[in-house]
């Protein structure tokens, strides 16, 4: 035997959202044509719905959108610092780079001044005269003796003070 | 001229990094980002810096928006996840602001009468204090249900659920709020 069919409110409710299935809203739509007294619940969860969307929505405090901007400029302020201080980075890594390869230089020219291993075949006159650089006296100079170390130990505190520099503006953004 | 400008346009502008393209936005939906915030943590001062942040926190990934869904959905969903990251900060314990085990928090006895401070509201700032009384999940998904009138598919994005839960989630929390109104407001509003 069929159960009678009930119209319950959670019913109806989901009828007016419009949650029914074709067939359960086929249901309820011929069951309130039957029962046109049960219109009447529909109409008030309708005067509900309507008075849901015409609540007001709450202001924030006067000047919140201009707190969020200059939040938002000073977020920004910040990260640009940081970009700034990477870019300088940069220059100190290339300087590095480039104090690396002078470094290196002697010893690639020692490779390219090195006399070919098949000398004794080439009659002497036709010999390139190879330069001799005197390597003692450029490595007990006073320049490279005490200015390479006091070079690196410059960049070694312009590395430290970048990276303190940089903790300490993410230390900031982060507060 | 800055309410003929479109979501869209103000997005594009704000990704290319004009300041009062997003001075618009805020604007355009600071009440609507504020209200769900407040839905959410229920204290107005928490609201304001859950709000903040959100919207700080949208900016920051306005250039991963890719418009598939609304610029609205999408901001609800980060003021929704700004909200519960707070309310977790609060409460570490807290796994989501789904209150459905819970009962309904009413007022205690020791706090003055309702029905006194209502007197001086009128059926509107009752109905929004009946909401303010459900648990967060269930002002929430009110709030964008039938005053943001959000689909129920938007909803499911924003707040993370499926679409049977969502279902079933606004049922319960209209329920809950007919307790309410009818256990409280009733001389207010005529449920």
């Amino acid at each position: 035997m069929e159960q009678p069919f009930v119209l319950t409110e959670d019913m109806l409710w989901d009828y007016a959202d419009g949650f029914l299935s074709p067939e359960e809203k086929t249901r309820v739509h011929e069951y309130l044509l039957l029962h046109p007294e049960q219109m009447s619940r529909l109409d008030a969860i309708a005067d509900e719905k309507r008075r849901f969307a015409s609540l007001p929505t709450e202001r924030p405090n006067a000047g919140f959108a201009d707190r969020v901007m200059a939040a938002w400029v000073s977020e920004q302020a910040g990260s640009r610092q940081i970009v700034a201080g990477k870019g300088k980075d940069w220059v100190v890594y290339s300087i590095a780079a480039a104090m690396g390869l002078f470094l290196l230089l002697p010893i690639l020219l020692i490779f390219i001044s090195a006399p070919a291993s098949a000398t004794d075949l080439i009659p002497a006159e036709y010999l390139p005269q190879t330069p001799t650089i005197p390597w003692t006296e450029i490595f007990n100079s006073p320049v490279m003796r005490f200015g390479m170390p006091l070079v690196l130990l410059f960049f070694s505190f312009r590395f430290l003070d970048q990276y303190l520099q940089q903790k300490k503006m993410l230390a900031k953004l982060q507060a | 001229m800055a309410a003929t400008l479109s979501d869209e346009i103000l997005i594009e502008q704000a990704r290319n990094g004009r300041q009062t393209a997003f001075a618009m936005l805020v604007k355009r939906y600071e009440q609507y980002a504020f209200t769900l915030a407040l839905r959410f943590v229920k204290n107005r001062e928490d609201a304001h810096e859950v709000a903040q942040d959100a919207f700080l926190r949208a900016f920051r990934y306005l250039p991963d928006f890719r418009g598939d869904a609304k610029f609205t959905t999408w901001l609800y969903k980060i003021v929704y996840s700004t909200s519960l990251n707070f309310l977790r900060k609060q409460n570490p314990d807290i796994q989501s602001i789904d209150d459905d085990d819970r009962p309904v928090k009413l007022p205690d006895e020791g706090t003055p009468d309702p029905s006194q401070a209502m007197e001086r509201d009128d059926r509107n700032a009752a109905l929004q204090r009946a909401i303010q009384m459900l648990s967060p999940d269930d002002a929430g998904i009110i709030t964008l249900f039938y005053l943001y009138e959000h689909s129920l598919e938007e909803i499911c994005q924003i707040m993370d659920m499926t679409m049977t839960n969502a279902k079933t989630k606004l049922c319960r929390a209209r329920q809950r709020l007919k307790g309410i109104v009818e256990g409280r407001f009733s001389t207010e509003i005529a449920y």
